[in-house]
């Protein structure tokens, strides 16, 4: 059967990994940009688990944002 | 997953419990001849999940309000006594392949409804039973403690939410009777709600509003920590809290827009209740007709209002934001003007001074002939007069300022100031740019208008028709009246609301100018320390270039998803046509509107397509979505239809039912009867896994079926 053959070869990965790679991949490997691709990726792999913390919502969303912001402030020393 | 079983009991026609059909993976076909039970069957499957069924003119109905009517009718009549209780169930056995916690778990979903006998009178009454309400359960074996868990009421329905995700569940059980009821391909909504549950298009919505909330938190910060290193402290506060306050606006408005268009959505629903009633008038639909091309004009323009004013905000923050550079470029130029009169000053200078005469070159022919040209004397060799003047050889070193390193520095200086120059010349055009947009969005507000007044033309016109139809019309004149009635007033209320938003929006757009031109204001107010870095304003790079991207993301996701439902759906309506030489053409997803269409090569829309080749494009979209869906989820759904290919031909039912068996892991099909001669070949192809009939039939040889006696019967043919 075409789907299942389909589903059998592809190597299982999950929601994060398949989002993750999506950002990377879209945003070119965040080849556009002169800012800290370690930072970038670091941010991008936090905002990827928090969805999974994060049902619809909003003030959850809201209270995840927070910490993003805290984890920034750390991340990002002048 | 898979639906391994379903058992069924004094449900519709299926009389007593033997009523069983054991399920294999791949395709299952269930025929009979009419009324032999094909379409209860559907019920019960649909039932057990939903608590409801879809009655053929009155829509779906839920089992309280079905009564007794679904329980068998020869179980009602073997009923004698005074407080006889029949016990109505359906049971189905899934096993569950898709959720990793729980792969290859059996639930058994078990549905139960009871009667009581409460008079002696007419069984098939209502009036003489007692009536319970239906009973789920969902059985299971938990994996971690091996215990056999029974869940019941929420719990259950739980479970069933997980197994078959209302999202999508539409799309698993499709009856080509109820195909319109439930999947309005009409209704922008439906496609759209497949997408969000077959794509992580809400998961990057989630992310991007995660984002998007830290960059507004830190852009304010940024603002304040900025302010406090900028020259006038008290003027950047006053319009930085002017730029607060109109954020926090446009907070309420968008919010206020999200409950009104929630509120819209419902009462449009309501409205296309009303106007489905409504509809059945002769002259409705024409009128219906040109209303709706108008909506889709008004939407059209809307949209466009949209785009344009997107667009031009995009451009209008870059342009006040270099309009607010205006007096920094001024005082630079001023600064280089400056400069370079500095710089000439020196040259000048350099070359009023005697001191460097004679040059080396008339030095060297002094000191060759020994003697000073000035005064004409002799200068013998090495004598102190030649020794002199060969001293001052090579005096004249080449200043500092015109060393090749701030000669380059000079030419870059000379550049900066040639775009200057260019980019102040711009600035009377940032002017004009604006009128012209202020004027292209007046010109769509003001065809917005005439459509407007269009619209109003044409409900009037539909107001008039029921006026005059309400006086008409003897039979259920009041049913028109109220219908009416109910229209006018879900009109108004949606004019209304969509006045309401529209003016939200425009206050949105306002404001979001006024920030701009704020945000230009802050710009001119020079920071007293360039050097000092703001925390702030670093991570905003990065909130702001996440954010930009995750929407990017997001929006072409959305995008993709609807060119691979086409592209699929056309994959399979391709493989069914080809053994059809009267349907021809292409599926198209009408991108505005979301229409299934049918086009030719050159996106044309075919005319004179007939309800069959209608109800195929919609399958070969549903097979898609189905389809699409095992594939990003990981996941498989059994796909169970009843009738579907009533509308085709044999040829083209064979193709689709090969097509189906194809995409989907396991495939319920119920269809018209098979003729006895093409049994055998039916079941001898590879792609048919399982084959039962259904007949109705009775124990007394008694030919006339009657209610009181005749049950269905199911033969298994192949599994």
């Amino acid at each position: 059967m075409k789907t299942q053959k389909k589903i059998k070869l592809k190597i299982m990965k999950t929601t994060n990994d398949k989002l993750l790679e999506s950002i990377i991949k879209k945003t070119g490997n965040f080849k556009d940009t002169d800012l800290d691709k370690t930072i970038l990726l670091e941010i991008s792999k936090k905002l990827v688990d928090y969805v999974v913390e994060v049902d619809s919502s909003t003030s959850k969303e809201g209270s995840v944002a927070k910490s993003l912001e805290n984890d920034l402030y750390n991340k990002i020393n002048l | 997953m898979i639906i391994k079983s379903v058992k069924l009991k004094n449900f519709q026609s299926y009389y007593g419990e033997k009523n069983k059909i054991e399920f294999t993976e791949g395709l299952n076909i269930i025929a009979g001849s009419i009324a032999s039970g094909k379409s209860k069957l559907f019920d019960a499957f649909y039932w057990v999940l939903n608590d409801k069924i879809f009655v053929t003119g009155k829509d779906w109905v839920f089992t309280k309000n079905l009564g007794i009517s679904f329980v068998n009718d020869k179980a009602k009549n073997e009923s004698t006594a005074i407080d006889d209780l029949i016990e109505t169930s359906v049971e189905i056995v899934v096993k569950n392949n898709n959720e990793r916690g729980s792969k290859n778990i059996n639930y058994t979903i078990r549905r139960q409804f009871l009667i009581k006998r409460r008079e002696l009178g007419d069984c098939f009454s209502s009036e003489n039973w007692n009536i319970s309400s239906s009973d789920l359960s969902v059985e299971y074996i938990d994996k971690v403690t091996s215990n056999a868990e029974i869940a019941k009421n929420q719990e259950a329905k739980d479970i069933i939410e997980k197994l078959f995700p209302s999202k999508i569940s539409p799309y698993i059980w499709f009856q080509g009777e109820a195909l319109d009821k439930l999947i309005d391909f009409d209704n922008k909504g439906t496609i759209r709600k497949a997408i969000d549950y077959i794509s992580y298009v809400p998961l990057y919505k989630i992310m991007n509003n995660i984002i998007s909330e830290v960059d507004k938190k830190i852009t304010n910060r940024a603002r304040k920590e900025i302010g406090k290193l900028t020259s006038d402290i008290s003027k950047y506060e006053e319009i930085s809290k002017k730029i607060e306050q109109k954020n926090a606006s446009i907070s309420n408005n968008k919010q206020l827009i999200e409950e009104k268009s929630k509120s819209l959505a419902l009462r449009k629903e309501q409205l296309d209740e009303v106007e489905r009633v409504l509809a059945a008038l002769v002259e409705f639909p024409v009128l219906n007709e040109e209303k709706i091309e108008i909506e889709n004009d008004l939407n059209t323009i809307g949209e466009s209002i949209q785009r344009l004013d997107i667009n031009e905000r995009k451009k209008f923050s870059s342009l006040w934001m270099l309009y607010g550079t205006k007096h920094l470029f001024k005082s630079a130029a001023d600064r280089l003007i400056e400069f370079e009169d500095y710089r000439q000053s020196l040259i000048s200078k350099e070359y009023e001074l005697p001191e460097d005469v004679p040059g080396d070159v008339y030095l060297n022919k002094m000191l060759d002939q020994e003697i000073c040209l000035i005064c004409d004397r002799p200068a013998e060799k090495n004598s102190n007069a030649w020794n002199n003047m060969k001293a001052k050889l090579n005096r004249k070193l080449k200043p500092e300022y015109l060393s090749e390193e701030n000669e380059k520095i000079n030419k870059e200086v000379g550049g900066f100031k040639a775009k200057l120059g260019s980019l102040s010349r711009n600035y009377d055009s940032i002017h004009d740019e604006i009128l012209d947009h202020r004027k292209k969005l007046n010109e769509a507000y003001e065809e917005r208008i005439i459509y407007q007044d269009k619209l109003q033309q044409v409900k009037d016109d539909i107001d008039k028709l029921y006026n005059k139809r309400g006086i008409d019309i003897s039979d259920g004149t009041l049913t028109h009246r109220k219908k009416h009635g109910e229209y006018k007033t879900l009109n108004e209320i949606i004019t209304n609301l969509n006045r309401k938003i529209e003016g939200t929006k425009a206050s949105i757009r306002d404001a979001e100018m006024d920030i701009a031109q704020l945000e230009g204001e802050l710009s001119k107010i020079q920071r007293s320390n360039d050097s000092v870095k703001v925390i702030e304003e670093e991570i905003k790079k990065y909130t702001k270039y996440l954010s930009s991207h995750i929407a990017n993301i997001e929006e072409s996701e959305y995008n993709k998803l609807i060119n691979l439902i086409e592209s699929e759906a056309n994959m399979s309506f391709g493989e069914i046509t080809s053994v059809n030489n009267t349907i021809d053409g292409y599926i198209k997803i009408d991108r505005e509107t979301f229409r299934v269409l049918n086009v030719d090569n050159d996106g044309r829309e075919l005319e004179n397509y007939n309800t069959g080749h209608y109800t195929l494009m919609k399958m070969c979209i549903i097979n898609s979505i189905i389809s699409l869906t095992n594939e990003y989820k990981d996941a498989s759904y059994p796909f169970i239809t009843d009738a579907p290919t009533s509308n085709l031909d044999n040829k083209a039912t064979f193709a689709y039912l090969q097509s189906i068996s194809e995409t989907f892991k396991q495939s319920i099909v119920i269809t018209k009867d098979i003729d006895e001669n093409e049994i055998d070949n039916i079941k001898n192809k590879d792609y048919v896994k399982g084959l039962f009939h259904l007949k109705i039939k009775n124990d007394t040889g008694n030919s006339v079926m009657d209610r009181k006696e005749a049950f269905t019967n199911i033969t298994t043919i192949k599994n």
